[in-house]
């Protein structure tokens, strides 16, 4: 599988961290128009309901192509879903530009929106949850233990907490399960819940003291321990 | 005459091309970009931290449901669908990253910043806390217990930094400045009445 982007614990890539305490949303003018293409293409779900096809072709990138400026990765997927648009192999959701941006206008021009569009529109175009059809097979407080394998393509589990011991401290509900929407496309969901891990569970001798790593986790990832 | 950026013509190729097939217009990227320009950034979410300090039962409705508390604000829309709020206390401290991509709550933060999306911080922050926290100006005592949240799913994190002391008869709009884009990733608490 891909891990250009599974980067927690990674050391080879551990180093001095560049931090500004403000800075503005955009560093040059190809961002803007990056940023805006993909959010007009995401808020319609032109290229699919959510993101999933987007990281998973972000996760095809090379070491070197990773490494350049953020929103290189969006513009990687946006030619990648492009050309599959043109070449037949992906449909794009029949929607007239006028149409998006009239959405656009709609959704994205003003500071603040009704509070019933915030609760109970927006989370329908831009969230993946989605009722599960079976039980939830964990409860709070269970131990369990990420399994050894990992998907071959796209996936949520990091590989940091791959094979490691931890304990359930929410039900987060349901959502899209990743994995299988990226492969076969299917939009069914899993249970999702947070999972926490004691640093040294996943660290060893090298975790600092007192800390909890926490995550959620799609079911299917999970065993009983 | 200088060198065209090779990143700046395959943008202007791109947009040509989803422009050309009717996919999207120019205008909509537009409205969009002056959006994240204009209206979303991390006041927003000061706003709402400044308003949990002062009202107890908003503080509750936002521990209970982000989306739906922010939302009294008017805030919301992409990366907003599952607002997650996280208290810090004088014993835990809560800290955000997002080690598989760059998950961040939008309403509240506006677009992450780079640093926040850099190889270095989304390696480092789960496996040693509290070494890039102390490098980022926040040393915290071995007491502390620290809670790292990787948003690896639907949930995008807010932190809830504690109220400085020295701030009791403060209104909510007085508030507002103290809170900072950093206290409320986690990287740093809140300023005291002196920093401002």
């Amino acid at each position: 599988m891909p891990d250009v982007h599974d980067l927690g614990g990674r050391r080879e890539h551990f180093g001095p961290i560049d931090h500004t305490s403000s800075e503005p949303p955009f560093h040059a003018d190809w961002e803007r128009r990056v940023f805006g293409m993909s959010a007009v293409i995401q808020t319609l779900g032109l290229f699919g309901p959510n993101f999933d096809n987007g990281r998973a072709t972000i996760e095809q990138m090379s070491p070197r192509e990773y490494a350049e400026p953020y929103y290189t990765h969006w513009l990687y997927f946006m030619e990648r879903m492009l050309a599959k648009y043109i070449s037949g192999e992906r449909k794009v959701l029949a929607v007239k530009s006028a149409v998006t941006a009239r959405v656009v206008r709609v959704l994205m021009s003003r500071p603040t929106l009704p509070g019933w569009i915030n609760t109970q529109v927006m989370p329908r175009m831009f969230g993946s949850a989605k009722t599960a059809k079976h039980q939830p097979r964990y409860a709070v407080g269970d131990a369990v233990r990420v399994r050894a394998e990992r998907s071959d393509g796209h996936t949520r589990q990091p590989g940091y907490v791959t094979g490691r011991l931890g304990r359930i401290t929410e039900h987060r509900g349901a959502a899209i399960f990743p994995d299988e929407h990226v492969r076969t496309g299917s939009t069914a969901a899993e249970h999702l819940y947070t999972v926490s891990f004691d640093g040294i569970e996943l660290w060893g001798e090298k975790a600092e003291p007192n800390t909890e790593i926490l995550l959620e986790l799609f079911e299917p990832y999970l065993e009983p321990a | 005459m200088s060198e065209p950026d090779p990143i700046g013509v395959r943008v202007e190729a791109l947009e040509s091309i989803l422009i050309e097939r009717g996919i999207i217009d120019p205008k909509a990227v537009d409205t969009v970009i002056a959006h994240y320009e204009k209206d979303v950034g991390p006041l927003n979410g000061a706003k709402v931290v400044a308003r949990a300090w002062t009202d107890d039962a908003f503080r509750e409705r936002l521990l209970a449901n982000g989306t739906k508390a922010v939302a009294e604000f008017g805030f919301g829309g992409a990366e907003g669908a599952d607002i997650r709020v996280l208290a810090n206390t004088e014993d835990v401290h809560n800290v955000v990253v997002c080690t598989l991509c760059s998950c961040y709550p939008w309403p509240v933060l506006g677009l992450p910043p780079n640093w926040y999306k850099s190889e270095a911080y989304r390696s480092r922050m789960v496996a040693e806390p509290r070494t890039v926290l102390a490098e980022l100006g926040l040393a915290l005592d071995e007491s502390v217990h620290v809670r790292v949240w990787d948003s690896s799913a639907e949930a995008r994190y807010l932190v809830l930094p504690q109220r400085p002391a020295g701030t009791d008869h403060w209104s909510a709009d007085e508030l507002v400045p103290l809170v900072t884009r950093d206290s409320m990733i986690g990287v740093a608490k809140a300023l005291s009445p002196h920093e401002r």
